[in-house]
């Protein structure tokens, strides 16, 4: 029976042209999302490497115009911030704090910096901090120590922690603390002291890219994070401002909430997204009915066989299985196809993205092809079953 | 072998009743060939369609071989008619997608046969109706004579002890309707298969054992 099916559909390949293209062209485009959903997922179940929960971030943007030379802004500057830590310390609803670099977590800014070790050259993110930074973020240093503020101050040294993408592309299986390197526009030789597991700045859907974090000496820190106890309120915000704006004065200072942050970052991705499926959504859905009407058209074009071999002794259940069956091979033969040009991606490393993205991608478009196939050929091949011999046999 | 009590056929919509068949009560022994006449719409192919239990009738008995089809599941329905019955169509009813030789082997794919012994008896069957040198023939190749005896070595190639041929010869000229009904007559005498055939031709009923008349439904004595 299988070979006279084959055989059956091989001779009518003209007429289920129109069925291939459509599994075929759909297998495209559902392998397409499935890429990018299974490309999303497997970035948003990567660790993020740090907290959000009751985390403030403070960024201020000191009046440069007031210092005649950019020496004189830094030492000013330094003495605010140095009023601004003495302030904090006095706030009991802070657990603790940390100067950082304006490239804060949920921050679109950016700072990288060109690192090279043994031939390998790259260009992670450089954050700039103190000691108290992987208390605040709830971090712990998976190898070696988080630098010193103490340290911070040898002349010529720069200890710094990695993260496991910075020491991935460095120094691969080696123990990466010890390690000396240089950066292009730093005379000071960086030392590894300690190593953290992911810190993805940009959020749950970005990709974990090498980074080291240094401590915050030589730049004119901008911005902090706090870290409040439960419960604190509006009302602390406010005092904050204040007491921060009496020791600033011309600053601009800009309080925000690092989930909130979050919050805004995630929709930048969830919004497009979901516009994205919606439109895909539309899409299958046309291509099951255009699926659906392929099928019915031929079960409708073939009446007559059905009842013949409905009167040759074919049963109910025979048709109904016959058509989904014939089906399901022309979607195998679509498929075939489809996974030839869709391998392609992974072998060409398209996008470079990780080949089992698109495996995984490949793999799901694949059953839920087999899926609509079956939904569309199983009301039509239900119907074809029902049909009455005698009626399908007078049928023109 | 056919045994008919009270048939009836009514088909209903909404608002009209028509009667298809009216009290058909028939006999056909085992071996017999009976022609089933009668003008346009009087409904001869819907009697042969019951006969062939490919319609139910709305009232009355149907058994073939002592069955009794009322309890018949489509399973053992599909299954009797498979083992049983070989049916011939006035359109042939051949797929015009496979060759001659796979349209003769159709009914032999409902049974547990192996390809090989399907094909032995395929070109039995061709041989038997005189087109072993058409095998590989698509039926788009094949003159309407040439069709028919496709569609009867089909109907003959599962041994069935029961033909039932809607007009064979309906769509063919003199000659080639008598080649078809040459090889009904043989069928019917050399094997002993019983044949029923619905028929406008006079002369083609007169050459069958028995001829009954239809009218408006109802038989005509």
């Amino acid at each position: 029976m299988i070979r006279h099916l084959f055989k059956l559909m091989w001779n009518q390949k003209r007429k289920n042209l129109g069925l291939l293209a459509e599994v075929f062209f759909s297998f495209l485009v559902i392998f397409a999302v499935f890429t990018f959903l299974v490309h999303n997922y497997q970035r948003y179940q990567e660790p993020l490497g740090f907290s959000y929960d009751r985390i403030w971030t403070l960024r201020f943007n000191p009046n440069r115009e007031k210092d005649a030379t950019q020496e004189a802004y830094e030492k000013r500057v330094a003495g605010q911030l140095k009023q601004i830590d003495q302030i904090l310390k006095n706030y009991s609803e802070f657990e603790s704090y940390t100067f950082f670099s304006g490239n804060l977590p949920y921050v679109g800014s950016q700072h990288l910096v060109g690192m090279t070790y043994d031939g390998k050259e790259t260009n992670p993110y450089v954050y700039a901090t103190d000691e108290r930074f992987p208390a605040v973020m709830d971090i712990s240093v998976e190898q070696g120590k988080w630098f010193r503020d103490a340290e911070a101050v040898q002349e010529g040294i720069t200890p710094i922690v990695i993260n496991r993408q910075f020491r991935d592309y460095y120094f691969a299986e080696e123990n990466p603390i010890g390690k000396r390197m240089t950066n292009e526009d730093e005379e000071a030789t960086h030392v590894v002291v300690g190593m953290i597991d992911n810190f993805k700045q940009q959020g749950e859907f970005s990709k974990a890219y090498p980074a080291f974090f240094k401590p915050r000496r030589e730049d004119p820190t901008t911005a902090m994070l706090i870290k409040v106890k439960p419960g604190t309120d509006a009302a602390v915000e406010a005092r904050l401002f204040d007491d921060i704006q009496q020791i600033t004065k011309d600053w601009t200072i800009d309080i925000r909430y690092l989930d909130e942050l979050r919050r805004l970052v995630l929709m930048e991705t969830w919004i497009p997204s979901l516009l994205f499926l919606i439109i895909c959504g539309f899409l299958i859905f046309n291509v099951a009915l255009g699926l659906f009407g392929v099928v019915w058209q031929n079960i409708n074009k073939r009446k007559q066989e059905i009842g013949v071999r409905r009167a040759m002794g074919a049963t109910k259940f025979g048709i109904r299985t016959q058509i989904i069956g014939e089906t399901a091979v022309l979607a195998t033969l679509s498929l075939v196809l489809g996974i030839f040009f869709a391998i392609q991606f992974p072998l060409l490393k398209v996008f470079n993205l990780p080949a089992e993205v698109y495996i995984v991608a490949i793999l799901m478009a694949i059953v839920f092809i087999y899926l609509i196939v079956f939904i569309c050929s199983f009301y039509p091949s239900l119907l074809a079953a029902k049909l009455q011999p005698a009626v399908a046999l007078h049928e023109e | 072998m056919i045994e008919l009590a009270n048939i009836e056929k009514i088909y209903r919509t909404k608002t009209v009743e028509t009667v298809a068949l009216n009290n058909i009560n028939l006999e056909v022994d085992g071996g017999e060939f009976l022609s089933i006449m009668g003008p346009s719409g009087c409904g001869k192919s819907t009697l042969l369609n019951i006969i062939g239990l490919l319609d139910e009738p709305s009232g009355g008995r149907v058994a073939i071989s002592g069955e009794d089809f009322a309890r018949f599941t489509d399973k053992q329905l599909a299954r009797f008619r498979n083992q049983t019955i070989g049916f011939i169509f006035q359109s042939y009813h051949l797929i015009s997608d496979l060759p001659v030789v796979d349209n003769v082997e159709l009914p032999l794919l409902y049974r547990n046969i192996s390809g090989k012994e399907r094909r032995r008896l395929a070109a039995e069957a061709l041989e038997k109706v005189g087109l072993s040198n058409r095998m590989q023939h698509f039926p788009n190749q094949l003159s309407g004579g040439q069709k028919q005896r496709v569609a009867i070595a089909r109907a003959i190639v599962g041994r069935p002890k029961l033909i039932l041929a809607d007009e064979p010869t309906g769509n063919l000229d003199s000659v080639m309707g008598n080649e078809v009904m040459d090889i009904l007559l043989q069928l019917n005498e050399q094997d002993g298969t019983t044949i029923i055939m619905v028929t406008h031709d006079e002369s083609m009923a007169r050459k069958t054992n028995r001829l009954v008349r239809l009218f408006d439904g109802s038989q005509v004595v």
